[in-house]
């Protein structure tokens, strides 16, 4: 068995949110007593998921897929238990961790808005350290593929 | 540090692309600088001084204040300004999963190229002013006036990390914590002396603004008499307000835990 790159152990996470009152006065009333409402969108989760595994992690909506994923990448810092990728705890030490991981949400560009998009892509080289043959192989590739251009992401739409 | 550079670069590009905002905010904030000495100088002319502090004296004062905001604010007025955007829309996300400390991060996307006209200007309002006041140009004086400014700078961004990160926890408050906190500093216009005991001994032990510009002042115009603990608070203010601003970094960091990253 090859050894585990993501170990996740009895993860719980509670959010904390308020508890809305309705109409005006329910809103003054929000003004000087407030109910929060606790909300476990993760209890007890553990799994572990060895290199080399090609994982697909599916549920319902609110199952708590994105609050996972957000824990796994170091945004989100869990309630309680553990977890462990690429042999550290992602919230510790988040700039390690991201030099290690990659993720992608929906509906969320990575790519500055007003400029060129292969500005971005230079950046994002730098940020992390690609070597610059390996750079140029993968954006001939595209470019090939996709015809990248060179201008500000707001014209292309 | 090249990385960083070549996002405070890219950010530049940007705003360079908008050039009529780009040149009419270097000259209205210009104006607004100007206008605030200009009030300070006319009321005090009416007056000829102030608690014994003469005109150049208290115009030090306030030239040491903004000089530090306007050294602090191209680092983190649009950085943590908009961090509340961020942490509302959830997009803050990203810098958490970028390799860079988020803070960095922040400040090298939003780096405001347009303070460096007021820069100028205050920098030039200290030196006269300092020129004028009686004040005796040593190694030991200088060397301290650095420290002073440096001082001041952590002192600004304390206020407007300590307010962003407010954002964290409770959304939507960072705007009036700042805003508070810059109400305590305007305290500094004049000298503490001139306020009562009870609120000198808030400016100078809770929310110790006095460390800007005040006791650094004592000690630079040798003014020891009216003073409290003269000259060792003088002497560690530039420390204190130091210790201020990393102060404001840790406070931040913590903060960044209590994130709830809204959306999926």
């Amino acid at each position: 068995m090859s050894n585990p790159i993501v170990q996740a152990e009895h993860l719980v996470k509670i959010y904390k949110t308020l508890e809305g009152r309705k109409g005006i006065t329910g809103a003054i009333g929000n003004l000087f007593s407030q109910n929060y409402r606790y909300i476990k969108a993760l209890n007890d989760v553990s799994f572990t998921i060895r290199s080399g595994e090609m994982v697909g992690f599916i549920g319902p909506n609110g199952a708590g897929k994105s609050t996972t994923i957000k824990i796994l990448t170091g945004i989100l810092v869990p309630t309680a238990g553990k977890v462990v990728v690429n042999q550290i705890e992602p919230y510790k030490e988040r700039k390690q961790n991201a030099f290690l991981i990659s993720v992608v949400f929906g509906q969320r560009t990575k790519l500055w808005w007003d400029l060129p998009c292969m500005e971005s892509f230079e950046l994002h080289r730098s940020m992390y350290r690609i070597p610059p043959s390996e750079y140029k192989k993968n954006v001939d590739e595209f470019t090939e593929l996709l015809g990248l251009v060179w201008c500000p992401i707001n014209n292309i739409n | 540090m090249s990385l960083l550079l070549r996002l405070a670069y890219m950010n530049l590009r940007t705003q360079m692309e908008y050039r009529f905002n780009f040149w009419f905010l270097l000259t209205v904030k210009m104006m607004g600088y100007a206008s605030g000495y200009a009030m300070i100088w006319l009321i005090l002319n009416r007056f000829r001084g102030v608690d014994g502090w003469s005109i150049p004296e208290v115009m030090t004062l306030w030239a040491l204040v903004q000089l530090s905001y306007t050294l602090a604010a191209p680092f983190f007025f649009h950085s943590m300004g908009k961090l509340e955007h961020h942490v509302v829309t959830g997009n803050f996300d990203h810098f958490l999963v970028q390799p860079l400390h988020p803070v960095a991060n922040l400040i090298a996307r939003n780096f405001s190229w347009t303070y460096s006209s007021q820069i100028i200007l205050n920098a030039a309002v200290l030196f006269i002013s300092l020129s004028q006041a009686n004040m005796s140009w040593t190694v030991g004086r200088i060397a301290f006036l650095f420290l002073t400014i440096l001082g001041g700078v952590a002192f600004q961004s304390f206020v407007f990390l300590f307010g962003a990160a407010m954002n964290f926890r409770w959304l939507h408050s960072g705007r009036s914590v700042s805003s508070n906190l810059r109400l305590m500093i305007d305290f500094t216009q004049y000298p503490l002396s001139i306020y009562p005991k009870g609120l000198q001994s808030f400016l100078t032990f809770v929310v110790p603004v006095g460390m800007i510009n005040y006791y650094p002042c004592l000690y630079l115009f040798g003014r020891g008499n009216d003073a409290w603990f003269y000259p060792w608070l003088s002497w560690i203010a530039p420390t204190v307000a130091i210790g201020v601003g990393l102060l404001g970094l840790i406070f931040w960091q913590h903060g960044v835990n209590s994130y709830q990253s809204s959306g999926s």
